[in-house]
């Protein structure tokens, strides 16, 4: 199995980590100065300067990842240091404040600093768990191969429907583009709570069966209209239908249709499921990087205020 | 009416292909099927599915045909007027009414390329990379924002104290006080809202010099080696010790480590630091006390020694003889009106200000038993205290006056001094003279009485060297003199806590505590059970103890 970056030469960065958190906090505890532990004590100076070098160490992940030629470190190294560096932080820099906290640009500094490293904790954990995830949903496919089929299907079911009469081709085209795949920004975060209806519940069991062994409690469709039509209504209704109409080609159309808005229902469940995972596992560094960046202001600011003021 | 129908065939890089037809009908159908004026393949198209039709000047009117309706300008319709410039989306097809030439009174643009196109549609809806959210523009934004408001304002509100009038509106610029790392210390903030009153140049600590500009010939620092006794000071800046932003009180400086910089250096041995050196905490290191002794020498001196409590042999002479075990006697002491209890109070009071006890005095805290009465035929008359000679020659006098007023009941006596006489006779000289040798006589035997084993002797120490020499008395006042001690603090516990005086039967007992004594109830700052205790409780920083800050140094010590 390949190697985790967490793992990353035996835990080399965590151990790194561990080892400048115990003695910043031995130090911290020996030293005594005049006026109390402080940022501009020798150690404060110490710490602070290191604290200071890592963000900007860590800061330089973001321009090493996208240097595909350069041999400083592997790509993995450098994200297992950024992670456990990182995650050091929180000591080595509350450390550096002495506990001294105001409002100010030295405590806005520190703020953006755990505020950039809370994001960051939430990239790992979604990075160590939705991978394995996204391999469940796709099941060897992806997305794009998904929306193809999806479209496929739905060319497949407005024909076949469109075959049974006008009424049902047009309740199929509303179900459709009542769907709702994806979305913006938010729609994509909380995807999955987009399967509502009415019929949400017998649509679960629904979906919990066999598409053969389908049994419902079929409800009457009058309560339907156009405008409310969504996947799993539209199956509802269909098999309403199927047990009014007559055998002999309509039944065979609508037992095609049914399998194709079938299919195509649970390929759209998978894909906003998909879309879902890959949307959270990238949403935490539209906060991570411009809050990296807000911190490297700050640091500035502070770095700068702290001499300017000596 | 004439439609013209442009139907686009092809995007190219060149432009648009058109297929171009035209149509002369009074209303014009739309929909997916065959019989239909406008064809439209896409499947999300009904069959029949609307219809337009003229209307007055350069307006139709459109109508769905079935329930599916029509999007108009993106909005959905059943019916709508329409005009030039609107766009029409039936199923998936976009129609657009274009402006009508000299021939054509509608023209209609058919675009169908969205269907194809609806598959690369989707996937700008399944990534969140291209929802249009962007980390770029927040990041300028929140770092710019910081930048300006944090630093760049800030610095030029500093550097151009007036402001341009246009920026005059604005009340309150971003400025330097987003930069104060804490609050000011008492006396300062008062001018802390300037920064540059202490922060002169940008960039450059803090120096004397601005201390100096109010602080000026200040006693007691560095630059006053009388009172700092060392000289290894001199160098060193203000702000060594002196930490502002520290809160109210924070540029007082308290800590240990101020003094125990150079007192547990091991840097600074014992011949630098004497006793005071590798001093590191109270409970360990710290040295026993050292007291001052002041006695009467043999030469006629004063001489004033400073003794640690555990040197062995160490005594104490003050020239009285007072054993306090006997003073506070559980059992009570003889006093003028029968036995009473005394108590440390008795004698012991504090002073104004609760640090150290009032001066004891004869009069007020010892006379009162002590009367100083010498002969039982006139318990009334008591000596005079202080003066050996004026005692001497007071005796002469009484007894004096008794042989010449006869009546003395000594059989020892000549017969003349025992005789009583009347008021107003007179003695010849010869008898004058045997009263007065008799009243010299009997006043140098009471004056060996009073110094040899009565009155006198009882509480002084006294010597018979042609002459009798009372030992002079020195009560101690201040017994150390280095610790900032004060007895109004410690009211809560007894004087038998630190003072042994109910078990010392000797004068000389040295009834001073020991530091362990106070190591009871004081320990080093880090101490939990205990009371933590710093450096400067007890000491002051190599200051003199009546030195004030902004009291102009003593320039007579220089």
């Amino acid at each position: 199995m390949q190697e985790s970056f967490l793992a990353h030469k035996q835990y080399r960065y965590l151990n790194l980590g561990l080892l400048t958190i115990f003695a910043s906090i031995v130090a911290y505890a020996w030293h005594d100065p005049v006026d109390g532990p402080n940022g501009g004590t020798w150690l404060g100076y110490t710490l602070g300067g290191y604290a200071a070098f890592l963000i900007l160490l860590l800061m330089w992940f973001g321009i090493r990842k996208r240097q595909f030629s350069s041999s400083l470190g592997t790509l993995r190294g450098w994200l297992s240091a950024h992670v456990y560096l990182g995650l050091s932080l929180i000591i080595i820099g509350t450390l550096h404040t002495g506990f001294q906290f105001g409002w100010n640009v030295h405590t806005l500094a520190y703020a953006l600093m755990l505020l950039v490293i809370a994001s960051g904790i939430y990239g790992i954990v979604v990075y160590a768990r939705n991978p394995t995830l996204l391999t469940i949903v796709r099941a060897n496919t992806s997305p794009e191969f998904m929306c193809r089929q999806i479209a496929e299907l739905e060319e497949q079911a407005l024909e076949v429907a469109a075959a049974i009469d006008d009424n049902m081709r047009q309740m199929v085209s509303d179900s459709i583009k009542n769907t709702r795949i994806g979305g913006g920004f938010w729609q994509q975060l909380f995807a999955d709570r987009q399967q509502s209806s009415h019929l949400e519940k017998s649509a679960e069991t629904y979906l919990s069966k066999q598409e053969d062994e389908f049994s419902l409690d079929l409800s009457p469709t009058d309560s339907l209209r156009p405008g409310q039509l969504d996947l799993d209504s539209t199956a509802v209704y269909m098999a309403g239908q199927m047990s009014k109409t007559e055998p002999g080609k309509q039944v065979l159309n609508m037992r095609q249709l049914m399998d194709f808005i079938g299919q195509r229902r649970s390929l759209v469940r998978r894909l906003n499921k998909d879309v879902q995972l890959r949307a959270r596992m990238q949403v935490w560094l539209f906060f991570h990087v411009p809050l990296s960046f807000g911190l490297l202001a700050a640091l500035i600011t502070h770095v700068i205020a702290v001499f300017f003021y000596w | 009416m004439l439609i013209l129908i442009k139907k686009l065939i092809k995007k190219t890089a060149a432009g648009n292909v058109y297929q171009d037809s035209e149509l002369q009908t009074p209303s014009l159908t739309i929909g997916r099927g065959t019989d239909q004026q406008v064809f439209l393949s896409d499947l999300h198209v009904s069959l029949e599915h609307a219809v337009i039709k003229p209307m007055s000047g350069r307006k139709f009117s459109i109508q769905a045909a079935g329930s599916q309706g029509i999007r108009v300008n993106g909005r959905l319709k059943q019916k709508a007027v329409i005009d030039a410039g609107d766009t029409l989306t039936i199923g998936r097809v976009n129609i657009k009414l274009l402006e009508p030439d000299s021939i054509h009174q509608l023209v209609l643009l058919i675009d169908e390329s969205q269907v194809a196109e609806e598959s690369a549609k989707i996937s700008a809806i399944i990534s969140l990379r291209r929802t249009g959210a962007t980390k770029r523009i927040w990041s300028w934004m929140l770092f710019s924002t910081i930048i300006v408001m944090g630093l760049a304002l800030p610095v030029w509100n500093m550097l151009q104290p007036q402001k341009p009038d246009v920026l005059a509106f604005i009340e309150k610029l971003p400025n330097d006080d987003f930069w104060l790392s804490g609050q000011l210390s008492r006396a300062h903030s008062f001018f802390g809202r300037d920064c540059n009153a202490c922060h002169k140049r940008p960039f450059e600590q803090v120096n004397n010099a601005a201390c100096a500009n109010c602080h000026d010939d200040l006693p007691n620092h560095a630059n006053d080696p009388h009172a700092l006794q060392v000289s290894g000071l001199d160098d060193f800046d203000c702000t060594y010790c002196h930490r502002e932003h520290n809160g109210f009180e924070g540029i007082i400086a308290t800590a240990p480590s101020l003094c125990t910089d150079c007192h547990a250096s091991p840097h600074l041995g014992d011949d630098m630091l004497g006793r005071a050196a590798n001093l590191r905490n109270f409970d360990i290191d710290h040295p026993e006390f050292r007291i001052v002794l002041t006695r009467f020498d043999d030469s006629g001196g004063w001489t004033e020694s400073r003794l640690p409590l555990d040197d062995q042999g160490i005594s104490e002479h003050s020239g009285l003889v007072f054993p306090h075990e006997l003073h506070l006697d559980p059992a009570g002491i003889d006093g003028p009106e029968g036995s009473e209890l005394l108590e440390c109070t008795n004698c012991h009071v504090s002073d104004q200000a609760e640090v150290g006890m009032r001066e004891i005095s004869m009069n007020r805290h010892c006379a009162r038993c002590h009367r100083l009465d010498f002969e039982p035929a006139e318990p009334a008359r008591r000596l005079p205290h202080g003066d050996v000679e004026e005692v001497t020659r007071f005796l002469i006098d009484f007894y004096a006056r008794r042989a010449l007023e006869g009546g003395i009941e000594d059989s020892n006596a000549p017969r003349l001094v025992q005789q009583r006489r009347r008021p107003g006779l007179r003695l010849s000289r010869a008898q004058q003279q045997v009263a007065l040798d008799w009243a010299r006589q009997r006043a140098s035997q009471v004056t060996s009485e009073i110094f040899e084993y009565r009155v006198c002797y009882t509480c002084h120490e006294i010597t018979n060297q042609d002459g009798w020499i009372i030992t002079p008395v020195h009560i101690n006042d201040t017994w150390m003199p280095a610790a900032d001690f004060t007895h109004g603090d410690h009211n809560d516990v007894s004087c038998e806590t630190c003072h042994a005086a109910p078990e010392s039967s000797e004068s000389t007992d040295i009834l001073m505590p020991g530091i362990a004594v106070c190591r009871d109830c004081h320990g080093d700052q880090a101490s939990m059970d205990i009371i933590p205790t710093r450096c400067i409780d007890c000491h002051g920083f190599h200051i003199a103890r009546d030195t004030m800050m902004m009291k102009p140094a003593d320039k007579s010590l220089e």
